[in-house]
């Protein structure tokens, strides 16, 4: 009996390692191509452009409006709930402002007082409006 | 405006005078820490971020100052602990086993230890790489614990609207603020919140993790299936690219990391039952429960486990055990009681007290969802893209283990908190509602994105217990008492 488990045992034993080896040796290849690629698009490049890099215009627009502007205020129109999630951290510390689906500001010239409008279509895409102060 | 990897720097070198000092007050053995960096590290971190938190709770701001008064009270206790009671017997952590049965090292062997090496090496230096060079990408990384990280980095102290305002409330103000209060306190020198300073965060937790691991394997068997259970964890794919994993500003990696240490503890404790060790479990546990929310739960079900393992493998201790576990329990809730207070009266959203709204038709009404919630749990594991055979090798071990059918102690405590575990992330999936409107698709979409996480958790458990398994100890005595002292 020992030795039918033990001729069982070993080949079992070096095909368990062979495949997890097989196994060890594409994560190994994933990840060095993965931090090559990631060198090559983020070196030498602003955190500004990282960003833009990674989250396209909109957020790198908010990120870089709040760097420049200390006191930057942000509107969102018709905005998914789900969409304030990253823009918040990149606003933070300034606030984003809301206004709801159909709730257009009565004054003349509604949107003064912000420096980045950002409102979403009906299909969720965003469109951005920057106001030179 | 320091260099971010000077405050990194910095911040490590808080930690780990936190944690040396601490150790030393519970009279740990000096040489044995300069071997254990990542027990220092891990009590270091866990310790800082809860006296840090008491004084933010007093008032203080979050400042180089108040950062580096946090060591101040493990350093005192030290002090004290010293000249009221000079001569003390040492504890250690692990001890090898008198006899280990060591095969010899032939040609192969030596040549698959060094494969291991290398794969660990490269894993390490990628993920290194990753984190160094590329912003935070993953949404709750973002949204969630560098949000929370911003806000105690800008405004420094707890006084502040963010745990109130409905606006904030997609970010839960009510996780636990470990994490977010060690980035803050990275950055504290470079006066606000630098991301590239704190992301590194996540990668250090996982060096320590497999640091944590290959010491635990190397105490209770040879030095090659150290190595070659540790590169096996080391390559497991969800660990270093995605959402959660090691290369994001989450707590999902430094919670795998306190549990590993927590299970190291609990098994240490199970030899030896001295004051110390018991004091360093507690804090261990309060650590767990001050990482991320679920970790409270892991901390009640590995002590469940403790005790339930030494009821069906070792009774003959019991009520040495049971005096210890209530110190282990005592210094825990104690060490945790600021952060429960903190939540319970400041943060008043409704979801976050889910638990209370709980009714009994509420919970006959989801009883369903474990028809897909169960399946799903069970077969996540067989996605080798996200955990290669780790998985397939972990449930072969448990039909090896049944099949035996003589557990050990430390086979039973592994397989109870497995078990407990799981047990958790079905409930929780059952009866999870989400403001109220989470419907059974919206369920399944939930599981898609938070299981993988989940099981990152696990892992270094699934991977121990399998090593534990008849599939790779020769001999029936390597569960029971070879444990790893």
């Amino acid at each position: 009996m020992e030795k039918f488990k033990a001729f069982f045992t070993k080949p079992l034993t070096y095909l368990t390692v062979g495949v997890w080896m097989v196994f060890a040796l594409l994560q190994l290849s994933q990840t060095t191509k993965r931090s090559l690629t990631v060198t090559k698009l983020f070196t030498d490049k602003s955190e500004a452009q990282k960003r833009h890099l990674l989250f396209g215009e909109l957020s790198s627009t908010v990120a870089l409006i709040c760097e420049s502007h200390e006191d930057a205020r942000i509107l969102l129109l018709d905005c998914p709930f789900e969409k304030t999630f990253r823009l918040d951290y990149f606003a933070y510390p300034r606030r984003l402002s809301f206004q709801p689906s159909g709730d257009e500001p009565l004054n003349t010239n509604p949107y003064q007082e912000f420096d980045l409008i950002i409102r979403y279509n009906s299909s969720g895409k965003p469109t951005l409006t920057r106001i030179e102060r | 405006m320091i260099d971010g990897y000077l405050s990194l720097l910095w911040a490590t070198c808080v930690w780990f005078l936190v944690g040396c000092t601490l150790l030393l007050s519970t009279n740990y053995e000096f040489k044995d820490m300069v071997k254990r960096p990542y027990l220092v590290f891990g009590l270091g971190v866990g310790c800082h971020s809860l006296i840090l938190f008491i004084y933010l709770i007093l008032g203080f701001e979050l400042t180089i100052t108040t950062s580096l008064l946090a060591a101040l009270p493990t350093i005192l206790s030290w002090l004290i602990i010293r000249a009221l009671c000079p001569r003390r017997s040492t504890w250690r952590l692990l001890r090898p086993p008198a006899t280990l049965g060591l095969d010899k090292d032939t040609k192969l062997i030596k040549s698959m230890t060094l494969f291991c090496q290398l794969i660990i090496l490269v894993q390490v230096v990628a993920l290194i790489v990753a984190v160094t060079y590329m912003p935070e990408n993953s949404d709750d990384g973002l949204a969630r614990w560098g949000l929370k990280a911003k806000v105690l980095s800008h405004e420094r102290s707890l006084k502040s609207d963010y745990f109130i305002d409905p606006h904030f409330s997609h970010s839960h103000p009510y996780y636990p603020l470990m994490i977010p209060l060690q980035m803050a306190h990275i950055t504290v020198l470079d006066g606000d919140f630098n991301e590239s300073a704190v992301r590194p965060l996540g990668a250090i937790f996982f060096i320590f993790m497999l640091m944590a691991f290959f010491d635990l394997l190397r105490h209770s068997g040879p030095d090659f299936h150290a190595w070659l259970f540790t590169a096996m964890l080391a390559t497991i794919p969800r660990y270093t690219f995605d959402e959660g994993s090691a290369n994001s500003m989450m707590a999902d990696v430094p919670l795998a990391f306190f549990v590993l240490l927590t299970c190291i503890l609990f098994i240490a404790l199970k030899r030896n039952q001295r004051v110390g060790q018991a004091i360093v479990l507690g804090l261990c546990l309060a650590s767990c429960g001050f990482t991320k929310a679920e970790g409270l739960h892991y901390a009640f079900i590995m002590l469940i486990a403790f005790v339930s393992a030494c009821l069906l493998a070792d009774r003959s201790r019991m009520r040495n055990y049971i005096k210890r576990l209530l110190v282990v329990s005592l210094v825990g809730s104690i060490a945790l009681a600021p952060w429960l207070a903190f939540k319970q009266l400041n943060i008043e959203f409704e979801h976050a007290n889910f638990p209370h709204q709980l009714t009994l038709s509420y919970v006959l009404a989801k009883i369903p969802r474990l028809i897909f919630v169960l399946p799903r749990l069970l077969l996540e594991g067989l996605d080798y893209t996200r955990y290669h055979i780790s998985w397939i090798l972990f449930y072969a071990g448990l039909i090896a283990l049944g099949i035996r059918r003589r557990l050990g102690w430390t086979q039973w405590f592994l397989l109870i908190t497995l078990v407990g575990f799981f047990c958790f992330y079905s409930l929780t999936f059952m009866l999870s509602a989400w403001w109220g409107q989470l419907d059974d698709d919206v369920c399944k979409r939930l599981m898609d994105f938070t299981i993988p996480r989940l099981i990152l958790v696990t892992m270094p458990l699934v991977v121990y217990l399998t090593y534990l398994s008849p599939l790779v100890q020769k001999t029936q005595d390597t569960s029971s008492d070879s444990d790893p002292h």
